[in-house]
């Protein structure tokens, strides 16, 4: 119990010195380089207030920003899903899908989302573009985990319940879903995180007004780089705690797993 | 002496007779390479693009690296980084990007040393939807990007007029794409663009920049503070060459116009209309680069500028050299 | 003599390794009747395993043919209770839905389902357990979750493959007695692979002693002793010597 406690208290004071050296540092090197272009840490907080509290110059606020990323985020997330894990299924349970796709899928996985983006631009519109580039990001890591997933289930297993009389449907659903499942759910947390990735660049590109990846380009347009920085660390933060739902979501799901990576 | 004396004497005469008649205009500078910025398709830099195919520049013994870039906020960034000597660019992101620099010891902030043209700009929309500019209010209409002199000055209209529009920023070229699909309702941007799409996707012009402040300064050309500073000598020679590309440009409107057609590769209708709103002038309109600069500081852009400090910082951005 | 519920009419299985092919098991005929308790031994890698799995269905017989009550083996048909040699517990369910898992294939409702896994965690003693995940779980715990959800079928044959293989002295002689005492209160028929000679004299009415590869039937001992054995007394011992030389024959040629 005291032991647990001066555990959490130690690894929380290395966390609070490890930061506090790093902004300080950072702040004698805005000294040192006088650099009007590298903003320090107390302009970049200042900048995020400002734009959370007032907007940005076309009026919009960083909650609406971060709030239209995600929505573009999840609705290609969730194609991503939706296509990824039951292709991936399908894939590693019949050889004769994998047969058929893996020559098509293959080449394209080596494609970069971003690469995929002028072609976007020219044949999607709006919300479809977004969903497009996050599912080109997300699909792959969801359907080579979940491939991986199904190749990594017990023979035994499957065995088992066959002596059970269970047919291939029970089969699926009761032993190699679940059996796959923690696979499954590394590629969505991947996946996740690959596609929080692909929709900065993406709205880079332009369209909307509105999302982290516009934000930055906003304010490097007006050489703002406080404002950049500021974006930057929206994005690294939210893709943090992504990150860190899901995996906390692993642990609860797993927790007949021994070890979940981290 | 021999015949074949002669011959040779002859052919060596020649040679160099007409490689001194090659290199007379350039044998009284040094060489000198020099990089310059300039817009994606912009028939605003029409000066650059005649004096590169007159050889004015080569003339003068200079030498371009040319980049191209999606816009000048853009361009700009990559100007006070040194990627940059000089550059055609729009007159707010020319500011923004001295205003941000001003007071550091950044030496590449930009100095206006000529004028590209004035007005040339046009909010084109899609005539069904919009009529009227009191049509626009909740519209989507594209810009070229944020910090752009399109971006700013519908942000000024909109504001004077009291109308709220939801911009849509991107790439020029994606723009009209864009308008053609129906995914914005119209987009302000440079010329050829609204020309384009009035040609292409039947758009229809709401408003020209001269609509919104007329005889506006447009882009300009700039240098660095550095090269302003070190190599007055250069930048005499860039600027006698871009002048006389701007009389060349008013005195042979066909000719230029041939130039526009074959940088641009449009059809010779879409060219002319864009040229027929564009007004080039060598002389710069420093009262509207002036209201500019009010203007953006109003709106939060520059904010490195205080209100009195206008003329005096107007005075350090256009220098144009006195000879 | 009991009626026939097992007929296996000399059949043997090779597999095919690229060009080799591995002849395992080669002509092997024994008939096993109703209620019938069987344990088969013989050396490491005969065979033993895959031919338990041919009796389940799991694997066809290269040549011959397999008849469980007069039809070829077929899980959907048959009530197989298999324990098998290696680990076989789904590591995402907790005991109590593990041993519930071949009711739920058979499709019967969750109430009925836990009353009867209820009764079977009891029966291999692991009370409060229910809710544990095999990880958590040592090696004999998880073979007794493995026969209580082969039990829970009520099966109408049941397969083990060496299942107190991995249990302490104690708990394996606690783990026969009870074994013995469900088959003889259900009169189950049982085939029963194990190393262990002396476990198949205690246990078996008849033993199969295997061949090395590719495996034959050696011999077939029937062990006419009364119940319940001592695992003391002469004849016991006889037996347990008798088989442990053709055992040894086996394994040292
Ligand atoms: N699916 C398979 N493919 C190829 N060879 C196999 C296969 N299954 C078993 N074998 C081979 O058949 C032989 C018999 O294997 P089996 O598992 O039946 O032995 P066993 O008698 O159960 O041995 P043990 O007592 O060690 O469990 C082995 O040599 C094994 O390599
Ligand atoms: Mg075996």
């Amino acid at each position: 119990m005291t032991l647990v406690n001066r555990r959490l208290i130690y690894s929380l004071l290395y966390y609070i010195i490890s930061i506090a050296t790093f902004l300080t540092l950072w702040e004698i090197l805005v000294i040192l380089l006088s650099n009007p272009y590298f903003p320090s840490p107390l302009s970049i907080f200042r900048a995020i207030t400002r734009i959370a509290i007032f907007g940005d110059i076309d009026g919009y606020t960083l909650i609406q920003h971060i709030y239209a990323s995600l929505e573009r985020v999840m609705i290609g997330f969730f194609i991503a899903v939706i296509t990824g894990v039951p292709l991936g299924l399908l894939i590693g349970i019949f050889p004769i899908v994998r047969a058929l796709s893996i020559p098509v899928i293959e080449p394209i996985r080596f494609i970069p989302p971003i690469a995929w983006i002028p072609l976007a631009i020219i044949l999607l519109v709006g919300m479809s573009r977004y969903a497009f580039i996050i599912w080109v990001g997300a699909f792959f890591p969801i359907l080579l985990n979940t491939i991986a997933g199904v190749k990594r289930t017990s023979i035994t297993l499957v065995q088992m319940a066959k002596t059970f009389g269970a047919d291939r449907n029970q089969i699926i659903m009761k032993i190699i879903f679940p059996s796959s499942l923690p696979e499954v759910m590394t590629g969505l947390r991947v996946g996740l995180g690959v596609g929080w990735m692909c929709i900065v660049a993406a709205e880079m590109i332009g369209g909307d007004p509105i999302g982290l990846g516009r934000l930055i380009i906003k304010y490097a347009n007006l050489i703002q780089t406080d404002v950049v920085v500021a974006g930057m660390i929206s994005i690294s933060l939210i893709g943090m705690c992504i990150n860190y739902m899901i995996l906390a979501l692993e642990k609860r799901m797993f927790k007949w797993r021994v070890e979940v990576t981290t | 002496m021999k015949k074949s004396t002669i011959v040779l004497s002859i052919i060596l005469l020649v040679l160099i007779v007409s490689a001194g008649a090659y290199a007379i205009p350039s044998i009284f500078y040094k060489k000198e390479k020099i990089r310059v910025g300039y817009l994606t398709g912009d028939l605003h830099h029409l000066a650059l693009f005649v004096a590169l195919a007159n050889n004015y520049f080569a003339e003068r013994g200079l030498e371009l690296e040319l980049y191209e870039y999606v816009n000048g906020p853009t361009l700009m960034q990559h100007f006070i980084a040194g990627e940059l000597d000089f550059a055609y660019v729009g007159t707010p992101p020319a500011l923004t990007a001295r205003a941000r620099g001003i007071g550091t010891n950044n030496t590449n902030i930009p100095v206006v040393i000529g004028s590209a043209n004035l007005e040339g700009s046009a909010l084109v929309v899609n005539p069904n939807i919009i009529k009227k500019i009191s049509d626009l209010n909740n519209k989507r209409i594209g810009t070229p990007g944020t910090g752009t002199i399109q971006d700013v000055m519908i942000t000024i209209y909109a504001k004077a007029n009291n109308i709220t529009i939801t911009k849509y920023p991107g790439r020029i070229a994606d723009l009209v794409l864009q308008y053609g699909r129906g995914e914005i309702d119209g987009f302000i941007g440079w010329e050829p663009f609204p020309s384009m799409a009035i040609h292409q996707h039947n758009a229809s012009i709401l408003l020209t920049s001269r609509d919104i402040m007329p005889n506006h300064q447009c882009c300009v050309l700039v240098t660095t503070e550095r090269m302003y500073n070190t190599r007055p000598d250069i930048v005499e020679r860039v600027i006698s060459a871009h002048n006389v590309a701007i009389d060349f440009i008013l005195s042979n409107p066909s000719a230029a116009k041939k130039i526009a057609v074959e940088r641009t590769k449009l059809p010779e209708p879409v060219v002319e209309m864009a040229l027929s709103r564009i007004k080039f002038s060598k002389t710069v309109n420093v009262e509207t680069i002036r209201t500019f600069l009010s203007e953006m500081i109003s709106l939060g852009i520059i904010k490195e500028v205080d209100r009195n400090q206008i003329d005096e910082f107007i005075r350090g951005f256009v220098r144009i050299p006195s000879k | 003599m009991a009626e026939d519920e097992i007929i296996i009419d000399s059949i043997s299985k090779s597999f095919k390794q690229g060009s080799q092919t591995l002849e395992v098991i080669k002509e092997v005929s024994f008939n096993v009747s109703r209620g019938e308790f069987i344990c088969i031994v013989g050396p490491s890698g005969c065979g033993k395993t895959t031919l338990l799995k041919m009796i389940c269905g799991l694997e066809p017989p290269t040549l011959g043919r397999i008849l469980i009550r007069g039809n070829p083996p077929n899980p959907k048909v048959h009530k197989f209770g298999v324990i098998f040699q290696e680990d076989s517990l789904m590591p995402w369910r907790n005991v109590m839905n593990n041993i519930k898992f071949g009711l739920e294939i058979r499709g019967m409702d969750e109430i009925k389902a836990k009353q009867i896994a209820e009764k079977y965690i009891e029966i291999v003693g692991l009370k409060g357990f229910e809710n544990y995940y095999p990880h958590q779980l040592s090696g004999g715990m998880k073979k007794r979750v493995a026969i209580a959800r082969a039990l829970a079928i009520d099966p109408d044959l049941i397969l083990m493959d060496e299942p107190f293989a991995d249990l302490d002295a104690q708990t394996r002689s606690f783990m026969q007695k009870e074994l013995f005492r469900i088959w003889s209160g259900l009169n189950k028929t049982i085939i029963f692979i194990t190393h262990n000679v002396e476990e198949a004299v205690f246990l078996a009415q008849r033993v199969i002693i295997m061949t090395r590869r590719p495996s034959r039937v050696k011999a077939i001992i029937k062990i006419d002793l009364p119940h319940p054995r001592n695992r003391l007394s002469p004849p016991f011992i006889s037996y347990r010597e008798k088989i442990l030389n053709m055992f040894h024959e086996e394994i040292w040629g």
